[in-house]
C-alpha cells in the first residue's frame, strides 16, 4: 500500500491528470489527489466484470492490472482526452513493474534468510540464487548486528544507508533486534595476511558507523566462507560469537568468531566437567571469598602479562600493596598468580566459574 | 558553540557497580576540557553519557540550557572521535566525510561545501577521492577528524583518539587537535589516560579516580597545587616522590624529618595547619626537579641538604634523571641539569631540596595540608 502511495506521489510530478489506484472492493487506496483516499468508486464493479482491460465513464478511464490471469488493482485517470489512454497504460505498466520488483525483493530477502538459517537444500541454492542475480562464487562474511528492540529499526535503516551497493554488502532484518550484514569478501582472499585485516577493517568501520550515529549495538562477526552456499556457517559462527562474548567479554562491542579463544572451548564443555574443575581449583568456594578490589587487581595483573610494575602503575597502588593483595589470593586459593601455571589455572577457573554462573542465570530465566 | 553542565550525575550498573559518582562540572563555551584518570575511573562512561550512548542513572546533563538526559544521541548536536576510529573502507574519503550529512538528508551543495571546507582545514583536499586503504595513519586520523568537523557540532567529544597511533604520530596529532580547537572555536571534551596529553592540550583538566572527580584545574595549578597524593602522583613524569616524614616544630621554625635527614621548611609553613601536627607523621611530596645536585644551590641551602647513593643515572639530553637511595632505604628520583651535574653511579652525591616547591599531605586522608 505504501509503495503504491509513493508511486502516486511520483506520478503527480509527471502526469497532467489526477490519477489513482482502486482495490477490488472499489476503495481508492492510492491517489495523486490524497483527499480521494479511502473514498469508493462504484463504477469499479462494472470495470471488473468487463472483458476489456480498458473501461471508461463520463470523466474517468480505467485499466485493470492483472497479476497472472487475475485482476489485482484498477488504475484510473480523470480525463477523457485522446492521449489519456496512452498515459493510463504507461502508468499501469509502471505500477505493475514496481510491484513485481518489490515482490522480487521480498522473495530475495526470504531466500537469503532461508539460506542463512540453513532452510534451503544446498544443491538447489545456486539455481535460485541465479534467479535473484546472486553470484554464488564470491567469498562472503556474515556479521550480526544486535541492538535493543527500540533501536532495531534505526539500526536497520542506518545499515541500509551505509551499505547502499549490493556489490559491497547486503543487509537484511532477521527480527526486531537483529540485522544481518553479508559482506562481499573477495578482498580478504588477496593474501593470507589480508584476511585478518579485512575482518578487522569491516567490523570496526561498522561499529564506528553505528556508534557515531548514537546507535548502541553489538557486532558479532562470523567466519569467512568461500561461497554463498556456506553463509549459514558464517551466520551460525557469528551467533556463537555473540553468545560466547556475552558470557566472557562483557561490554565489548565487537566479537569475532576467530578470536573467541578460551571462551569457545569452555562454552562447549559439559556442566558436570566444569563443576568438577571448579571444585578442584577452588575448593570450599575459595573464589567467592575474593572481594571486588582483589578481583579487579587480578584482572589488571593478567591484562599486564603478570607484570607487577605495570599493574601497580595502572592501579595507582604501591608495588607492595599489589604484592600484599596477591599474597592474600594465594592464602585464600592456594594459587600464586606470579607463577605462570597457577595464573593459567586461575584464569581458566575464573572463566569456567563465569560460564557456570551464566548457565545458572539461563536456567533461572527458563524456570521463571 | 555550547556550554555544558553536569549536575550530580551518577552512573550505576546492574549489580551495584557505580562507575560515576556525583559528577558536577561546568564547561564554558569554547573550552577544551580533558577528563583524565587511570583505567576504570569513569572518564569514558562520563563522555558516553554526554554522547547519549549510556543512560544517566541519576542527575542532569545540559548542553547550553537544554536538558539532554532524554534527548536521542543523534539530536544532541555532538560529534565523536573514538579510540578505535575506523574509516568506512568501501567509501572514498569524500563519502566518508559526507556520510553523516547524507543521512540527515542535507542538500548536496551544502554537503559539498562542508566537506571542502573541512578538507581544507585538515589539508586533505588532495585525498578526497582516495579510499582509506590508500592513506597513511596520520591521513586516516585527519579524515576521522574531518568526519566530525563536517557535522558542525556544538560539542566535540574525543575518547582516547590518539591511543592507537605510534608515539611520533601521537605528538603530531596532539598539536593538530590543539590547532583545530583554536581554529574551530568550539567546545571540546577529550578523554585520555595519558597525563602528558592532558597537560599539553587542555585548558582545564578534570582528574578522576574510582568514579569521583579529584580535582578540576588548569594544567599549571594541577601540577603546582595538587589537592591530594593521587593527583600529585598522577600528574608529572617522573612522578612526585612521596616520603613518609615527621613534622617537628621548634619555636617558630618548622622542620620535616625522614631517614635521618632534617629539612627546614620555609616560613610560609609556620601556620596552624602544619604547627598542630608537631611530632606527627605526614607524607612529604617532592617533585624530581625540586631535588638538585647543583653545587652552588647545595652550598647555599645547607638547611635542606642531604647525601644519597647514586644508583642509576639516565641521560636524556636536555635533562638527567638520578635514581638515588637515602640511608640505604629511601629511593628518590631527581631531575637535574646535565650541564652542571657531576653525579655518577656508585658515588655518594650531595643533594638539596628546593623547599619552595614541596607538598605536605595528611598521612591518613592523603589530602594536601596547606594549599
Amino acid at each position: 500500500m505504501e509503495e503504491l502511495k509513493k508511486l502516486m506521489r511520483q506520478a503527480k510530478e509527471i502526469l497532467p491528470y489526477s490519477a489513482g489506484v482502486i482495490d477490488l472492493t472499489g476503495k481508492i487506496i492510492a491517489a495523486t489527489d490524497e483527499e480521494l483516499l479511502d473514498t469508493t468508486d462504484s463504477s469499479v464493479r462494472a470495470v471488473l466484470t468487463s472483458d476489456d482491460l480498458f473501461a471508461s465513464t463520463a470523466d474517468r478511464i480505467y485499466y485493470k492490472i492483472l497479476i497472472g490471469e487475475q485482476p489485482k488493482y484498477v488504475v484510473y485517470i480523470n480525463s477523457n482526452a485522446p492521449d489519456s489512454q496512452v498515459s493510463l497504460k504507461l502508468l499501469s505498466e509502471w505500477i505493475k513493474t514496481a510491484l513485481k520488483e518489490k515482490g522480487t525483493d521480498a522473495d530475495k530477502i526470504i531466500f537469503i534468510r532461508n539460506v542463512l538459517l540453513d532452510n534451503e537444500i544446498r544443491e538447489e541454492i545456486p539455481m535460485t540464487a541465479r534467479e535473484f542475480k546472486i553470484d554464488c562464487k564470491i567469498p562472503r562474511l556474515v556479521m550480526v548486528v544486535r541492538t535493543t528492540a527500540d533501536k532495531g529499526a534505526d539500526a536497520l535503516e542506518l545499515l541500509q544507508n551505509y551499505y547502499t551497493d549490493e556489490e559491497v554488502a547486503s543487509v537484511i532484518a532477521m527480527d526486531e533486534t537483529t540485522s544481518i550484514v553479508i559482506v562481499n569478501a573477495q578482498e580478504a582472499y588477496e593474501s593470507e595476511d589480508s584476511r585478518n585485516e579485512f575482518i578487522e577493517s569491516v567490523s570496526q568501520a561498522l561499529d564506528t558507523c553505528l556508534t557515531s550515529e548514537g546507535c548502541e549495538a553489538h557486532v558479532a562477526v562470523g567466519s569467512l566462507v568461500r561461497t554463498f552456499q556456506e553463509i549459514s556457517k558464517s551466520y551460525s559462527d557469528a551467533m556463537t560469537a555473540l553468545k560466547v562474548s556475552k558470557i566472557f567479554e562483557g561490554d565489548n562491542h565487537i566479537s569475532r568468531y576467530d578470536k573467541l579463544g578460551l571462551g569457545r572451548l569452555i562454552y562447549q564443555l559439559p556442566r558436570s566437567l566444569c563443576e568438577m574443575f571448579i571444585d578442584e581449583v577452588f575448593p570450599d568456594e575459595a573464589y567467592k571469598q575474593l572481594d571486588d578490589e582483589t578481583k579487579m587487581t587480578i584482572e589488571t595483573f593478567f591484562n599486564n602479562d603478570l607484570n607487577g610494575s605495570e599493574t601497580s602503575r595502572e592501579l595507582f597502588v604501591h608495588r607492595n600493596t599489589l604484592v600484599y593483595r596477591l599474597e592474600k589470593v594465594k592464602l585464600k586459593t592456594g594459587l600464586d598468580l606470579r607463577l605462570f601455571e597457577d595464573a593459567v589455572l586461575f584464569k581458566m577457573a575464573t572463566m569456567v566459574r563465569t560460564y557456570i554462573d551464566y548457565l545458572d542465570a539461563s536456567n533461572d530465566k527458563m524456570i521463571r | 558553540m555550547a556550554s555544558l553542565s553536569f549536575q550530580h550525575v551518577y552512573k550505576k550498573y546492574d549489580g551495584g557497580v557505580v562507575a560515576v559518582s556525583d559528577f558536577n562540572l561546568e564547561v564554558a563555551d569554547k573550552e577544551f576540557v580533558i577528563l583524565v584518570g587511570p583505567s576504570g575511573c569513569g572518564k569514558s562512561t562520563t563522555l558516553r553519557m554526554l554522547a547519549g550512548l549510556e543512560d544517566i542513572s541519576e542527575g542532569e546533563i545540559y548542553i547550553d540550557d537544554r536538558l539532554i538526559n532524554d534527548v536521542l544521541p543523534k539530536d544532541r548536536d555532538i560529534a565523536m572521535v573514538f579510540q578505535n576510529y575506523a574509516l568506512y573502507p568501501h567509501m572514498t574519503v569524500r563519502d566518508n566525510m559526507a556520510f553523516a550529512l547524507k543521512l540527515r538528508k542535507m542538500p548536496k551543495a551544502e554537503i559539498d561545501r562542508r566537506v571542502s571546507e573541512a578538507a581544507k582545514i585538515l589539508e586533505i583536499e588532495h585525498l578526497l577521492e582516495r579510499k582509506p586503504k590508500a592513506l597513511s595513519g596520520g591521513q586516516r586520523q585527519r579524515v576521522a577528524l574531518g568526519r566530525a568537523i563536517v557535522r558542525d557540532p556544538k560539542v566535540f567529544l574525543m575518547d582516547e583518539p590518539l591511543s592507537n597511533l605510534d608515539a611520533k604520530l601521537r605528538v603530531q596529532m596532539r598539536v593538530e587537535i590543539t590547532k583545530l580547537h583554536h581554529r574551530l572555536k568550539t567546545t571540546f571534551v577529550y578523554v585520555t589516560h595519558d597525563q602528558t596529553e592532558a597537560m599539553t592540550m587542555g585548558t582545564r583538566i578534570v582528574v578522576m579516580k574510582d568514579g569521583f572527580i579529584q580535582q578540576v584545574d588548569s594544567p599549571t595549578e594541577l601540577y603546582d597545587n595538587p589537592i591530594n597524593t593521587f593527583v600529585a602522583g598522577f600528574i608529572g613524569m617522573p612522578p612526585m616522590n612521596f616520603i613518609n616524614a615527621v613534622i617537628n616544630v621548634e619555636g617558630a621554625d618548622v622542620f620535616i624529618s625522614f631517614e635521618n635527614v632534617t629539612v627546614k621548611l620555609p616560613d610560609r609553613y609556620a601556620v596552624e595547619e602544619v604547627m598542630e601536627r608537631d611530632g606527627q607523621e605526614v607524607i612529604f611530596g617532592v617533585r624530581p626537579e625540586a631535588i638538585t645536585d647543583e653545587a652552588t644551590f647545595v652550598t647555599d641551602h645547607p638547611e635542606t641538604a642531604f647525601e644519597a647513593d647514586v644508583d642509576v643515572v639516565e641521560m636524556l639530553g636536555a635533562e638527567t634523571y638520578l635514581y638515588v637511595t637515602v640511608n640505604g632505604a629511601l629511593p628518590l628520583t631527581c631531575r637535574v641539569d646535565p650541564t652542571t651535574s657531576q653525579s655518577q653511579v656508585g658515588q655518594i652525591c650531595d643533594l638539596a631540596i628546593d623547599t619552595n616547591r614541596i607538598h605536605i599531605f595528611d598521612k591518613d586522608t592523603e589530602q594536601s595540608i596547606i594549599s
